[in-house]
C-alpha cells in the first residue's frame, strides 16, 4: 500500500505549529500527512501557560505575532470551538528604572507595528489593577492580548484538520528521514513509509534531530516551562501579569473558573524520555513572588505543578524558513517558549512559503541561515 | 549497624513494623514522617487526647492488635526522628519534601520506605455529593476518632468487608443503622467461600457481623443496584433496585464505598513502577516480591496493594528486611519465610474478598449525564462523555486534560479510576490500556505561604530593593 | 451526631460569625457539621458540601479562617475562640 502513503506535504510534529500548518495547507487543497510521535499537542503546545501575548515580544517576532493575533480572534469560526480564548489584556509591571526604560523604548517601536501598547504610570497600575499588592514604577499594557486553554487548542485544531481530509498519524515516531529521487522518504516506528515532495520540520524540541538527518546542526537547547495551578477562588486577577524578578519573568493569570496559573523557570527536560520535571525550587521562589504581588494568595493553596519540553535557540527566536541545504524542506521549530501564541500564524507562514515561495510576514529574524549548521 | 538515612513515610501498621524491624536490626538514622498527629494509621487510628473509650470499644475484636501496634510505635518513637503532623508532598532528586509544623523542609534520604495507605474506592451515584454522604472509611473515622455518627439514620451502601464492619461498629456504638445495601449478590460470596476459608477467623467474623446486624433488625439487601441519593440541602433518602424492584429508604446519611484504592502518588513521584492487577481491577505498585519498587525505594501496606492491616504489618516488616539485605546487614531468613507463608494465605483470602465483592463498574455506562463525576472540579459524566466522543483521548491523562476531571484538589484520588472505567467502557478498550492518572506534586494542596518560606534569598532581596526604589522615587 | 465522649472540656468557636459550642478534641469538620448540616458551598454552583473521606485524602472540606487562611476541616482540631467561615471571608457581607 505504498500508494496510500504518497502525500503532497509531510509534516513532522503534531504540535500547534505542525497542526496549524496542516490546517492552512489543507484549506488550500493540499494533501497533507502529519506525523506525531505521541499525541497531538501533548508537549510544549499543550502544557504551556496559554498566554496570547504580543506585549513585550522581540521586535523580530512582532510581525508574526500580530498575524497570529488576528487568527486567534476568529478561532471559533476557524475550528468550531473557542478553546476558552479570552482577551482580558496583558500587563508587564516594572519596579526598576532600567526595566521601565526598556519598555518605554519598546512601546513606540512596537506600536509602529500596530501592537497598541499603552504605557502606565505607577499610579495607573495601582488604579487599573487594584489587586496587585505592590507599588510599581509603571507598566505597559496591551488590552487586546489574552489567553486560551492550551490543552484544548491543538487537539481541537487537529479535529478540524482531520475534517479537512488531513491524515494525522499519532503514536508514530519518525525513525528515519531521507531524500530520494526528488522526494522525502519518512519511515515511522510502525514501519510505515511516507513519501512527499515537501517536508515541514515542526518537531519542536526534537526539530534539531530531524534537521540532523539532512546534515544541518542547529544550536538548539532544551528547556522545560514550569507551571503551577491554584485552587479556584472568585476571579480577581483580571489581566495576565508579567513581572521580572532577578532576570526571570514570573507570569500569572486567573482563568474564568477561578484557578490561578503561574509560571517561572527554569526546569529540567529530557528529550529521550519526552519528560520534563518541575523543579521544586521554582515553586518556592514563585510562591514568594506570588504572595507579594497578589496578596489575596496569602492564605490560599496551590494544587498541582507540571512541566513541558520545549526547544530553545541561543537568541530565543524560532528557526522558521526554508532549509539552506535541502529544497522542499521547511523548518518551523525552536520557538523557545513563545510558540503557542505564534502557532496559528506559523502555520500560515509555512503555507505561504510552500505555495508561493515567499510570505508577507516579516520572518527575517528567524532565518535558519543565521546559525552555522555544519 | 548502619547510619544510612532511611526515611519511612507513614506510621500505620506497615510503617510501624518497618521502623521497628530496622531499628532492632541496627539502623540508627531513621526518620518517620506521618501526616497524622499520632501513629496507628487509619485502621488503628487513635482518638484525640481527652477521649476516654477503651481500646475494645474502638477497635472491637482487633483491640489487641491495635494496642500492640501502638505500644510498638510508642517504644520506638524516641529512637527515631519522628515527625507527626507532617505532609510529604513531593519526592525529587532523592529528597523528601515535607510541610509540617515548621513549614516546608527538604529531607535527603539514602533509602525510602513508603507506607502511604489507601482511601475508599468510590463509584459515583447520582446525588453522591450531597452533605451527609461520606465514604465508608470516613464514616468509620467519625466513630473511632470523634465518637460521632455521620447521621441519625444511616444507610451503608456499596461493596466490600468494610461495609458490614462499619455498619456493625455503628450498631454497637448505639447509632441507628437503617440498612446495609450490598451491591454484590449472596451467590458471589458463596462462590468465594473456599478462598475465604484461608483465614477462617476473618471469614467467621464477617458472618458474625451479618448475624448481629440482622438480629438487631438492620435490613440487609444484597445484589442491589444503587440508583440515586435524594437530597435537598443534605441527604433525605437513597434509592436502589433489587430484582428489578425499586425501593426507597429515608435516611439522613450514607456511608458509601467499594473497597479501597492504594495511595500511590508519592511512590510514583519516587519513580515507583505500577502494574494493573486484573483480580483487584486496579493499579498497584510493581515491586520485586520483597517490596523494592525503584532504586532505594521500598513499599508496604495498603499503599502498595490492598491487603488490610495484617498484610500491612507483614509487608512493613518485609520491606525492612529488604532494606537490611541491601544495606548488607544480617537478615532473618526464618522471619522472611514466615512472612511469605502468611502472605500467601492472605493473598488467597484477598482473592476471595475480591470475588465476594466485585466492583460493579458496569453501572457507569448508564450513569446519567448530569451526575457529577469529579467532585473537586464539578465535571459531570456528560461532559466527560462529550470529551471522549469529540476529542478521542487515548488515555485518562489526556481525558483529564480535555475535560478537567481529576484536576482539582484531590488530584483524581476519588475519580481517577472512575474516569478510566468510563473511558474503557465507552470506547470498548481494556481497562489497563487507558492508563491511570499520573501523580503530580504537590500530592495534596500546599499553602503558598509555606512554599514561600523556602524561596532563595535573592527573591527577598529583589523585593526589598524594589521597596527602596519606590521610596526614593 | 455524638455517640459519647461528652466529658471533654467545652469550647466555643465562631462559624460564619455566630458562636457555637463544641468540645476539645473535635475536628473543625465535626464542630461545623454538628452546628449545621453542611460545611461549604462548591465553587462551581453545584450546591453545598460537607466533606467526604474524613481522612485528609479527598480535600473536599477546605474552609476558611477569618484571616482568609485555608484549613482542611477534617484534619484540623478546634481551638477555643477559633473563627471559621464556610465561604470566603474576603467576599463575606458583614
Amino acid at each position: 500500500m505504498a500508494e496510500a502513503n504518497e502525500t503532497d506535504i509531510a509534516i513532522i510534529g503534531g504540535g500547534i505549529a505542525g497542526v496549524a500548518s496542516a490546517y492552512h495547507l489543507a484549506l488550500a487543497g493540499k494533501r497533507v500527512t502529519v506525523l506525531e510521535k505521541g499525541a497531538v499537542g501533548a508537549q510544549a503546545s499543550g502544557v504551556n501557560f496559554g498566554g496570547l501575548r504580543t506585549n513585550g515580544r522581540a521586535m523580530a517576532e512582532l510581525s508574526l505575532s500580530l498575524r497570529a493575533r488576528e487568527i486567534w480572534r476568529k478561532l471559533k469560526d476557524l475550528i468550531g470551538h473557542d478553546c476558552e480564548t479570552e482577551f482580558t489584556g496583558h500587563v508587564e509591571i516594572c519596579d526598576r528604572e532600567d526595566h521601565l526604560a526598556a519598555v518605554e523604548k519598546w512601546a513606540p517601536e512596537a506600536n509602529a507595528f500596530g501592537v497598541g501598547a499603552e504605557m502606565l504610570s505607577g499610579a495607573a497600575v495601582a488604579r487599573r489593577f487594584p489587586w496587585i499588592g505592590r507599588r510599581m514604577l509603571g507598566g505597559i499594557y496591551v488590552a487586546t492580548d489574552g489567553a486560551a486553554n492550551p490543552r484544548l487548542v491543538t487537539p481541537v485544531f487537529a479535529r478540524a484538520v482531520r475534517k479537512l481530509g488531513v491524515t494525522i498519524r499519532e503514536q508514530e515516531p519518525v525513525t528515519s528521514v531521507g531524500y530520494h529521487n526528488g522526494r522525502f522518504e519518512i519511515t515511522t516506528g510502525k514501519g510505515a513509509v511516507i513519501r512527499s515532495p515537501i517536508l515541514v520540520n515542526a518537531a519542536g524540541a526534537w526539530g534539531k534531530r530531524i534537521a540532523q538527518h539532512f546534515g544541518e546542526d542547529y544550536p538548539l537547547d532544551v528547556m522545560a516551562p514550569q507551571m503551577v495551578v491554584s485552587e479556584p477562588f472568585a476571579r480577581q486577577v483580571t489581566a495576565t501579569v508579567d513581572y521580572p524578578v532577578n532576570g526571570r519573568f514570573f507570569y500569572v493569570r486567573q482563568i474564568s473558573r477561578g484557578n490561578l496559573l503561574f509560571g517561572r523557570g527554569p526546569g529540567r527536560a529530557d528529550l529521550d524520555t519526552s519528560r520534563a520535571s518541575y523543579v521544586p525550587q521554582n515553586v518556592f521562589d514563585a510562591s514568594r513572588i506570588a504572595i507579594d504581588i497578589l496578596p489575596m494568595l496569602k492564605g490560599r493553596t496551590f494544587l498541582r505543578s507540571w512541566a513541558g519540553v520545549e526547544g530553545k535557540t541561543p537568541d530565543s527566536l524560532p528557526i522558521l524558513g526554508p532549509s539552506p541545504v535541502r529544497d522542499g524542506l521547511i523548518h518551523a521549530f525552536g520557538f523557545s517558549g513563545h510558540g503557542f501564541q505564534l502557532g496559528p500564524a506559523t502555520g500560515a507562514v509555512v503555507t505561504d512559503l510552500i505555495l508561493k515561495g515567499k510570505t508577507a510576514t516579516d520572518i527575517s529574524g528567524f532565518s535558519p541561515r543565521r546559525f552555522k549548521t555544519s | 549497624m548502619s547510619l544510612e538515612k532511611i526515611v519511612i513515610i507513614g506510621s500505620g501498621p506497615a510503617g510501624t513494623r518497618a521502623a521497628e524491624t530496622l531499628l532492632r536490626q541496627g539502623c540508627r538514622n531513621i526518620t518517620v514522617i506521618s501526616e497524622a498527629p499520632a501513629s496507628g494509621g487509619q485502621i488503628y487510628r487513635r482518638q484525640p487526647q481527652g477521649f476516654g473509650r477503651q481500646a475494645d470499644e474502638i477497635y472491637g475484636s482487633e483491640a489487641e492488635k491495635a494496642t500492640a501496634l501502638h505500644r510498638s510505635f510508642d517504644a520506638l518513637a524516641g529512637s527515631v526522628d519522628y515527625r507527626p503532623n507532617t505532609l510529604v508532598w513531593n519526592i525529587f532528586d532523592r529528597k523528601v519534601f515535607t510541610n509540617g509544623p515548621d513549614g516546608v523542609e527538604e529531607i535527603p534520604f539514602d533509602r525510602l520506605v513508603l507506607t502511604t495507605g489507601a482511601m475508599d474506592r468510590i463509584l459515583p451515584v447520582p446525588g453522591w455529593t450531597f452533605p451527609g454522604v461520606f465514604t465508608l472509611g470516613g464514616a468509620q473515622i467519625a466513630l473511632k476518632h470523634q465518637a460521632c455518627a455521620i447521621g441519625r439514620q444511616v444507610v451503608f451502601a456499596g461493596a466490600g468487608p468494610l461495609l458490614y464492619l462499619v455498619a456493625w461498629q455503628y450498631m454497637k456504638a448505639g447509632a441507628h443503622v437503617v440498612a446495609v445495601l450490598d451491591t454484590s449478590a449472596f451467590a458471589n460470596k458463596m462462590a468465594a467461600s473456599l478462598k475465604l476459608l484461608a483465614l477462617p477467623r476473618l471469614m467467621f467474623r464477617g458472618l458474625k457481623f451479618r448475624r448481629d446486624l440482622k438480629a438487631k433488625g438492620v435490613a440487609l439487601h444484597e445484589g442491589v443496584r444503587l440508583t440515586r441519593i435524594d437530597g435537598d440541602r443534605s441527604v433525605t433518602a437513597i434509592n436502589f433496585t433489587k430484582s428489578g424492584v425499586t425501593q426507597r429508604l429515608a435516611c439522613d446519611a450514607v456511608g458509601l464505598g467499594f473497597g479501597l484504592n492504594p495511595e500511590m502518588q508519592i511512590a510514583e513521584l519516587a519513580g515507583g513502577r505500577t502494574r494493573f492487577d486484573r483480580t483487584f481491577r486496579q493499579w498497584v505498585l510493581a515491586h520485586d516480591g520483597e517490596g523494592r519498587v525503584a532504586e532505594d525505594v521500598y513499599v508496604a501496606g495498603d499503599g502498595h496493594a490492598i491487603g488490610g492491616a495484617d498484610v500491612a504489618e507483614l509487608t512493613g516488616e518485609r520491606a525492612a528486611w529488604a532494606v537490611l539485605a541491601d544495606l548488607g546487614l544480617p537478615v532473618s531468613a526464618e522471619r522472611q519465610s514466615v512472612i511469605r507463608r502468611a502472605l500467601k494465605r492472605q493473598a488467597i483470602f484477598r482473592q476471595g474478598i475480591e470475588q465476594s465483592f466485585p466492583l460493579p463498574a458496569e453501572w457507569l455506562v448508564d450513569t446519567p449525564d448530569e451526575t457529577i463525576l469529579c467532585r473537586c472540579e464539578n465535571v459531570t459524566f456528560g461532559e466527560v462523555r462529550a470529551a471522549i466522543t469529540e476529542l478521542e483521548p487515548n488515555d485518562v491523562n489526556r481525558l483529564k486534560a480535555f475535560a478537567r476531571p481529576g484536576m482539582g484538589r484531590c488530584q483524581g484520588r476519588v475519580c481517577g479510576h472512575v474516569l478510566a472505567e468510563l473511558l474503557a467502557a465507552e470506547t470498548g478498550r481494556p481497562l489497563e490500556e487507558v492508563g491511570r492518572l499520573r501523580g503530580q506534586a504537590p500530592v495534596k494542596p500546599l499553602h503558598y505561604k509555606a512554599a514561600a518560606g523556602m524561596a532563595e534569598a535573592g527573591i527577598q532581596q529583589w523585593l526589598e530593593q524594589a521597596d527602596k526604589v519606590l521610596e526614593n522615587g | 451526631m455524638r455517640l459519647g465522649e461528652l466529658a471533654r472540656p467545652a469550647l466555643e468557636i465562631k462559624i460564619d460569625g455566630k458562636r457555637f459550642a463544641c468540645l476539645a478534641g473535635d475536628t473543625v469538620l465535626t464542630a461545623v457539621l454538628l452546628a449545621g448540616r453542611h460545611l461549604r458551598q462548591s465553587e462551581f454552583g453545584d450546591g453545598t458540601r460537607a466533606g467526604f473521606c474524613n481522612m485528609g485524602a479527598c480535600q473536599d472540606c477546605w474552609i476558611y479562617r477569618a484571616d482568609g487562611e485555608r484549613i482542611r476541616a477534617c484534619t484540623t482540631y478546634v481551638e477555643g475562640g477559633m473563627d471559621v467561615y464556610t465561604a470566603d471571608p474576603q467576599h463575606h457581607v458583614a
